[in-house]
């Protein structure tokens, strides 16, 4: 689900467990195709409240929207992550290479 | 096909699946109830549930190459501070050394390679046949893992 505000596209996972090839698949589609279809947004935050699991296959997702968003000029922050998720992103060293912040208003207020 | 064990303090389980994704659901939701009924913590239940996910995943895309045809092999053995589960493929296995390290700071932001190095940070260990085609997960339960809270 994806709300404007300002310059900012707000993107809410809805799914509580990102691990299924099938749902990572179409929500990677859905995400990659709101990029496209976006204007005049310079961020992107992706709110992870509902997200209790997600598997390496969701952090592809992530990677290549990150990525993407760059392209783009524009800037992705993740924001309101479990900490068992958190503690993914920070084994991974993920967390050096993406925007985390802890609440949704955060991520809009930040650069 | 599953077969189930009298021993009153063990859990064991074997089932066969369909190479297929997400395969195997059930059978990581009822290790998961067992360990909950043996009061494991939330935190360590994510990193297992983590852990099979990504060998199963690893099974059916590289070890079965998403043949559905062929099939994925998945057991487990549980004590109240011990879980292994093994999952094994049809494929040809693979070369350890080929692994590239997801923390390398050229591999950072590559989407994928990380399946392997998070199944060794949740499990206590792991090893895999000489082919190369089965995975062995250990998990002990320790007191450190029950004073965490995450």
């Amino acid at each position: 689900m994806v709300r404007y505000t300002d310059d900012v596209a707000l993107v809410e996972c809805l799914d509580t467990r990102l691990n299924e090839e099938l749902t990572i698949q179409s929500w990677g589609d859905e995400l990659y195709a709101m990029l496209d279809n976006i204007g005049g947004s310079s961020k992107v935050v992706l709110n992870f409240e509902n997200v209790q699991f997600l598997s390496s296959s969701a952090l592809r997702v992530i990677i290549t929207l990150n990525s993407k968003v760059k392209a783009k000029k524009m800037k992705l922050f993740l924001c309101c992550i479990k900490p068992d998720i958190l503690n993914v992103f920070k084994i991974t060293k993920l967390d050096s290479i993406l925007n985390i912040r802890d609440t949704e208003l955060e991520a809009i207020r930040s650069k | 096909m599953a077969s189930c064990s009298n021993d009153a303090a063990a859990w064991r389980r074997e089932m066969k699946f369909p190479s297929v994704s997400g395969c195997g659901e059930q059978f990581v939701d009822s290790i998961v109830e067992e360990l909950t009924r043996r009061s494991w913590p939330e935190h360590v239940l994510f990193g297992v549930r983590l852990a099979f996910d990504e060998a199963i995943a690893n099974a059916v895309e590289h070890g079965n190459r998403h043949d559905s045809q062929k099939s994925v092999l998945i057991g487990a053995e549980i004590t109240d501070k011990r879980l292994l589960m093994t999952i094994k493929d049809e494929g040809a296995g693979f070369c350890r050394n080929d692994v590239p390290n997801p923390l390398a700071e050229e591999n950072l932001d590559k989407p994928t390679g990380r399946g392997l190095f998070l199944i060794k940070n949740f499990m206590t260990r792991v090893w895999h046949n000489d082919a190369g085609n089965v995975i062995f997960m250990e998990k002990v339960l320790t007191q450190e893992d029950l004073d965490a809270t995450t």
